[in-house]
């Protein structure tokens, strides 16, 4: 197990690290602005999730006035049920229902909330591999995109968060289950590291967690900001930037009460998510000069496979992401734990009638575990109506990556002593007493493949060349003076691992830059790295 | 039942028909009128953008006729419960219903299994997760 600043999640709530109470709440609820309303900052930050919070934190530490803008609500932890069902419509972007069009559809939920979507993440956090920064250097000229180089930023991030591994305690039996499996069949695997602290495995951080362990972004990056001065509007949806094309001196919202809401600023950050971005920019003319703005969207697209087992595992208990499986990182493949509730279960249970019945009866006796695949397709997002308009079909070689996931994993689980594996592979039957044969014959097409996404990025990509990259090095967009981007849209290619504390670093240097500060120093070295 | 505010009562009716169907209550689970599911249904339909909103609702107006035009004689509603899991089995292998079949049964499996007592018959408790995480936030300074 790790130590230092990386320890588990154990920590009582006054040691600094992580969960932090303001002094005061400093939200404006947007529902209470009927009229017009003016306020003049330093910069203006339009979305609170992982880009959005800590570049705003940070400006506002900086000794910037900053003021957020935030389409969704705050949340308290104690308004949370642990119920899937009833936090899907109050949590999530369109009540999750966000869809892809294409073969096959595949919905991408996201957040909308103070803290983004951090507030539903799993809370896994892998820094940005190191082969990955390597293609960014050579492929979109970010020069300066080394470990090194980042590694401040990271260690600042990943102090804020109290990013630590899960303790043996936490797990849950299905992940101890893979990992047994894993251990049988020579794969590599570990506990991930997870922004948590003082956790106790109630299994619906994808939910609103109940405990307030879950250190998202909304109750450690956002309450500093406001510490420090930073004020937060919910309920407000940024529609205008106002200026000409290479200066914006104004943000204009709408309110939920109504009215309008105007920022005057020096600087803006946009960070709404590499589906809502483009959009914003597209519609104020900005960021179109390459012709990649929302193009290059890339979604590290998921499935899970549920193994039935003859004794009860209780897939609810404990952390739901709480092990990995990377032995076949080199194929672009990664397997990670994905549970929940029965009604989360139930929503993704293959059958109907009495099949699903009978499998729903046999919950507590079934683990689940996902396979996600780095994307080799590319898809688009524009605007339609407000709302994004997503495009994306599945390549055929990331089906077979699909298929090759679910291979290893019905191995591991069939070497953890499962009776039965389902894969989400349309046309696959069950598979049953150790014989993954059906499964290994089977040739599988995308629009057999069951899967969710839950990393969209790049649609705004950063890179050197203007003609070929929306923003540049420092995340300004191309042509403009004063107009940044700071979240999962700026990331260039696929990560192969969850993006959260990537963008959360791309952030925190961003608000460096802009301050035109040196890179954090200080921080705690942590003892192992994701 | 609290007043439903995004689906008239008939695609009420038809969305209680539906889950029956798709999730074939048998005991211990509880009948599906005896569950919230339709509200859930309601209240999810509320939060969802207009568009899939108006997309749910004619589905399961096409739902109900749809037996109808595959031959099996009457509307979904009136059907036997073998015969409308047969009808729902027609309409799974016909492409251009299929994916708003496949969304609804997601949505009826959603519903039904985060009613409060199933969720208990399964063996999983929210209630005490919450009251767990009450008595923590009251011990610590957590959010
Ligand atoms: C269920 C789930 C589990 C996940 N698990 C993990 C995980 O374990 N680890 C990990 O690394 N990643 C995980 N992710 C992904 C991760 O949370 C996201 O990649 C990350 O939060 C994206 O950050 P962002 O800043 O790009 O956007 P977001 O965090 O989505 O923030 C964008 C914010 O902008 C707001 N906004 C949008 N438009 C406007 C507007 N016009 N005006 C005002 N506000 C606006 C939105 O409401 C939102 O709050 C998960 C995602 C999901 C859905
Ligand atoms: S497992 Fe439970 S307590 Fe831990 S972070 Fe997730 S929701 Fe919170």
């Amino acid at each position: 197990m790790s130590a230092g600043t990386r320890d588990t999640g154990a920590h009582t709530y006054a040691d600094g690290g992580g969960t932090f109470h303001p002094p005061e709440r400093r939200i404006v609820a947007g529902a209470g602005i009927a009229g017009e309303r003016i306020v003049t900052v330093d910069a203006c930050v339009i979305g609170s999730g992982a880009g959005g919070a800590p570049v705003a934190k940070e400006l506002a530490e900086g000794g910037l006035r900053v003021a957020i803008l935030e389409e969704g609500d705050w949340h308290e932890s104690a308004s949370f049920t642990a119920r899937p069902r009833d936090m899907m419509p109050r949590l999530y972007r369109d009540a999750g229902q966000l869809a892809t069009v294409g073969t096959p559809p595949i919905v991408i939920p996201l957040g909308r909330a103070v803290g983004g979507t951090t507030l539903v993440n799993s809370g896994t956090c892998f820094r940005t591999p190191a082969h990955v920064l390597a293609r960014w250097r050579a492929a979109f000229g970010l020069d300066d995109m080394t470990p090194a180089a980042l590694e401040p930023y990271f260690r600042r991030v990943e102090r804020e968060l109290n990013v630590s591994q899960v303790p043996e305690a936490l797990p849950g039996r299905n992940a101890l289950l893979v990992r047994q499996g894993a251990r049988a069949l020579g794969l590599h695997g570990d506990f991930l590291f997870r922004n948590a602290k003082g956790c106790v495995g109630s299994g619906v951080c994808a939910f609103g967690c109940p405990t307030g362990a879950k250190q998202h972004v909304g109750i450690t990056y956002v309450p500093r900001a406001w510490a420090a001065g930073a004020t937060t509007y919910t309920g407000v949806r940024a529609r205008h930037l106002v200026g000409n094309r290479r200066r914006v001196r104004e943000v204009t919202a709408r309110t939920a009460g109504g009215g309008t809401l105007r920022v005057r600023c020096e600087h803006v950050v946009i960070a709404c998510g590499a589906l809502l971005t483009p959009g914003l920019l597209r519609r104020n003319g900005l960021g179109g000069a390459s012709g990649q703005l929302g193009r290059n969207l890339s979604i590290h697209p998921a499935s899970a496979a549920r193994a039935v087992f003859d004794e009860p595992i209780d897939p609810w208990d404990g952390v739901p992401q709480s092990y990995y499986v990377d032995g076949l990182a080199g194929e672009g493949i990664i397997l990670e734990g994905i549970t929940g509730p029965p009604d989360q279960a139930a929503m993704v249970t293959p059958g109907s009638g009495a099949v699903h019945r009978e499998r729903m009866l046999a919950a507590r006796r079934t683990g689940s575990f996902g396979v996600m695949v780095s994307d080799t397709a590319r898809g688009t997002v524009r605007d339609v109506g407000g709302r994004p308009f997503i495009r994306y079909d599945l390549h055929g070689d990331d089906a077979a990556r699909f298929k090759r996931g679910f291979e290893v994993l019905a191995e591991i689980y069939w070497a953890a002593g499962a009776r039965e594996v389902v894969v989400p592979l349309a046309g696959v039957p069950p598979l049953r007493d150790g014989d993954s044969g059906p499964l290994r014959r089977a040739r599988v097409r995308p629009s057999q493949v069951q899967a969710m996404a839950f990393h969209p990025l790049g649609t705004a990509r950063a890179g050197a060349d203007p003609r070929a990259a929306v923003v540049d090095g420092a995340l300004r967009v191309h042509g403009t003076e004063n107009v940044h981007v700071a979240d999962g849209s700026v990331v260039p290619s696929a990560l192969g691992v969850n993006p959260q504390i990537t963008i959360m670093a791309l952030a925190t240097r961003l608000a460096h830059h802009l301050l035109g500060a040196p890179p954090p120093a200080g921080e705690p070295a942590p003892s192992r790295i994701a | 039942m609290s007043a439903l505010q995004a689906i008239a009562p008939r695609e009420a009716s038809i969305f209680a028909c539906l889950c029956d169907a798709v999730v074939a209550p048998q005991p211990p689970l509880p009948a599906v009128r005896a569950t919230d599911a339709v509200r859930a249904f309601d209240a999810g339909l509320v939060a969802a953008p207009r568009l899939n909103r108006l997309a749910l609702r004619a589905g399961l107006l096409a739902l109900e006729v749809a037996p109808l035009a595959l031959g099996f004689g009457a509307r979904l509603r009136r059907l036997t419960p073998a015969r409308r899991a047969a009808a729902l089995a027609r309409l799974d292998r016909c492409a251009p219903v299929a994916p708003l079949l496949k969304a609804l049964r997601a949505m009826a499996h959603l519903s039904y299994y985060g009613d409060l007592r199933v969720l208990n018959e399964l063996g999983h408790d929210p209630e005490a997760i919450v009251a767990r995480a009450a008595a923590l936030r009251g011990l610590e300074g957590r959010w």
